[in-house]
């Protein structure tokens, strides 16, 4: 078996587990242990991505970020770093920005069935001559035929390859595999997956998504992302190899990648409790926990009423505020 | 009787063509387009105006000339109309994200704008916000920051308001940051395909050391909320004023007036709303 694009999003998708506060010296040494691993894709910045640093989802705590990012790219030459770009969030100054700190691949991502707003950020990025990649969110809350055609509109705005997330942990085994087979039947360029363990599934969908033709793979060290957190990098690198498929990957320094997240994070690593639970199984944004939390305690309310109403409004991410409306009218009605 | 010219036959014209036809002292001379069969000319002749396909120059060729011009184009076609509308001495109100007017919420300015021939209506996140901005930043002057964070739904966001979604951001910033007097405002916007379609929700967001007196900053946003009301009906507080720790928030919801789109188009209804109460006070 040919190994996958393995594109490591600890960086990114970590920030909403320690609720963005990585630090500066903290990328550095990360990301010099991960190059000498072998990893060559990384993604960085808040865990909403560009235009994410805010009061209503969380403000980035290290301005010096990106001076680190801007150094590493240009030590390590064949290191490629990536950014995530939900329009809406992000404006054409924050991919200036990010150009201007040498990030070489763009993940212009939208809600799973709103693609076309990704067009005009897809072709600026493009005019600048970047690789351009398109990303389907929260893939969980529309049907696969109607997630195909919103890839192939990505495709057609440029995009060198879709990747559609679970970014509720939400998707089943087969799901992930009707979905690959089905945007892989109308699209020409390569397809990946990106995995949340919500539902404890990340191994098993990311497993499947490869058969079914995937051949990126989004994971982190340690799992450390959103929610339950992510595909546990070197777990899946650990079966690949085993089954006989060599990644190119050092697995040791790996471990030592997830080891340095272990000792660095201890109160934030993820864990698929009952909060993970209920909002894969109602379908609910993953990074929302802590802020599920928070509202739960402002409000006196009951985090799985505030998680139920959530999947029944389809509340999608970037809707934060959302959770504060839920809370507050949860709480209205108890009081009668 | 003020004479009326809709430019642009998309979504926010048609509706401002049933706001102005349903408002007593307007008459619509004109309403153009650039498509001799879009659905917008077909709706506007059907209710019995005066149209024309070729957009500016229709207007100013085909019939009456009129006195206040609505351009509800995009912000590329701004400037041309903007200059034409100048040599004719027509007076253009602009919907569109194009920078160039003066900025407008008519709770907040309307009486420095009336003498002015560029009136600005800044964006629909802008009008349902710049009231709560502003009541906030009355009852508490040390406020240098303020974030806005807009939902609408899918179905009322049309082809126009995707392509701007960066213009969108920025235009609605600076018109915060200088109706204010503020140095950094950040304004955030969501598209959700749920289904009923939601209601238009903006959330307003400041730091909570900000705010000096929470009581007093919550009385005076209902009373400019109370003062929206009387032009935008289906404006009401959604979440009043709260503090979570670092940040505090409250949100307001618009349910449309259901005139051309339905009710769910909050958006489009309240910069309609507020470009219609600018035009009665011309």
């Amino acid at each position: 078996m040919k190994p996958p694009l393995f594109y490591d999003v600890t960086l990114r998708d970590g920030s909403h587990a320690n609720q963005h506060s990585f630090t500066a010296e903290f990328y550095s040494s990360y990301i010099d242990k991960a190059y000498s691993s072998g990893l060559r894709y990384l993604e960085v910045g808040h865990g909403n991505g560009l235009g994410g640093s805010s009061l209503h989802i969380g403000r980035l705590k290290d301005p010096l970020l990106w001076d680190v990012i801007a150094k590493k790219t240009s030590l390590y030459k064949d290191l490629k770093i990536g950014v995530h770009v939900i329009p809406g969030l992000a404006t054409f100054e924050d991919l200036e920005s990010a150009n201007e700190a040498g990030i070489t691949i763009f993940r212009i991502a939208s809600h799973c069935t709103e693609a076309d707003t990704t067009e005009t950020y897809m072709e600026y990025v493009s005019c600048q001559g970047h690789e351009v990649w398109g990303l389907l969110m929260m893939a969980h809350m529309t049907q696969p035929d109607k997630l195909a055609r919103e890839a192939k509109k990505m495709e057609s705005y440029g995009a060198s390859r879709i990747v559609f997330l679970d970014s509720a942990g939400a998707l089943t085994p087969s799901l992930v595999e009707i979905i690959a087979t089905e945007i892989l039947s109308v699209v020409e360029v390569p397809l990946g997956f990106h995995a949340h363990n919500n539902l404890h599934a990340a191994v098993a969908n990311s497993l499947v998504a490869l058969a079914a033709g995937c051949d990126s793979i989004d994971a982190c060290a340690r799992g450390y992302g959103a929610g339950a957190g992510n595909l546990s990098l070197e777990a899946l690198v650990a079966i690949l190899e085993k089954d006989g498929c060599l990644t190119g990957l050092d697995l040791k320094i790996l471990v030592e990648l997830s080891s340095l997240i272990e000792k660095q994070f201890p109160a934030s690593l993820p864990i698929v409790d009952s909060i993970s639970t209920a909002t894969g199984y109602y379908g609910v944004f993953s990074g929302f926990k802590p802020k599920i939390l928070e509202a739960a305690a402002s409000f006196n309310v009951d985090p799985m009423d505030i998680i139920a109403s959530l999947g029944q409004a389809q509340v999608i991410a970037g809707q934060e505020d959302q959770i504060i409306a839920a809370a507050a009218e949860i709480a209205k009605e108890q009081r009668g | 009787m003020k004479k009326i010219a809709i430019l642009g036959s998309g979504n926010i014209g048609c509706d401002l063509l049933v706001k102005c036809q349903e408002t007593e002292g307007l008459k619509i001379v004109s309403f153009a387009g650039r498509h001799a069969n879009s659905k917008g000319l077909e709706f506007a002749l059907r209710r019995g105006a005066p149209i024309t396909d070729r957009s500016i120059e229709g207007v100013l060729e085909d019939g009456e000339i009129p006195e206040i011009l609505i351009d509800c184009t995009s912000a590329a076609h701004h400037k041309y109309n903007y200059d034409l509308c100048k040599k004719h001495d027509i007076r253009i109100i602009d919907m569109t994200p194009a920078k160039l007017g003066v900025p407008c919420c008519p709770v907040v300015n309307l009486d420095a704008c009336l003498g002015v021939n560029n009136i600005n209506m800044i964006s629909c996140g802008g009008q349902a916000s710049m009231p709560i901005c502003f009541a906030i930043k009355q009852s508490n002057p040390a406020i240098d920051y303020i974030e806005v964070v807009s939902t609408i739904s899918s179905a009322s966001a049309g082809p126009g308001t995707r392509k701007n979604i960066s213009q969108y951001i920025t235009s609605t910033q600076k018109a915060i940051r200088d109706m204010l007097g503020i140095s950094s405002a950040k304004v955030i916007i969501n598209i959700t395909p749920a289904i009923p379609p939601i209601h238009m929700r903006t959330s307003i967001l400041v730091d909570s050391e900000a705010i000096s007196s929470e009581s007093e900053t919550r009385s005076s946003i209902e009373d400019i909320a109370s003062r929206v009301q009387f032009y935008s009906p289906g404006y009401y507080i959604s979440v009043s004023l709260c503090q979570l720790g670092p940040k505090t928030i409250c949100q307001v919801q618009i349910i449309g007036s259901g005139h051309y789109l339905p009710a769910y188009a909050g958006n489009l209804d309240i910069i309609n709303c507020a470009a219609l109460e600018v035009i009665k006070n011309l």
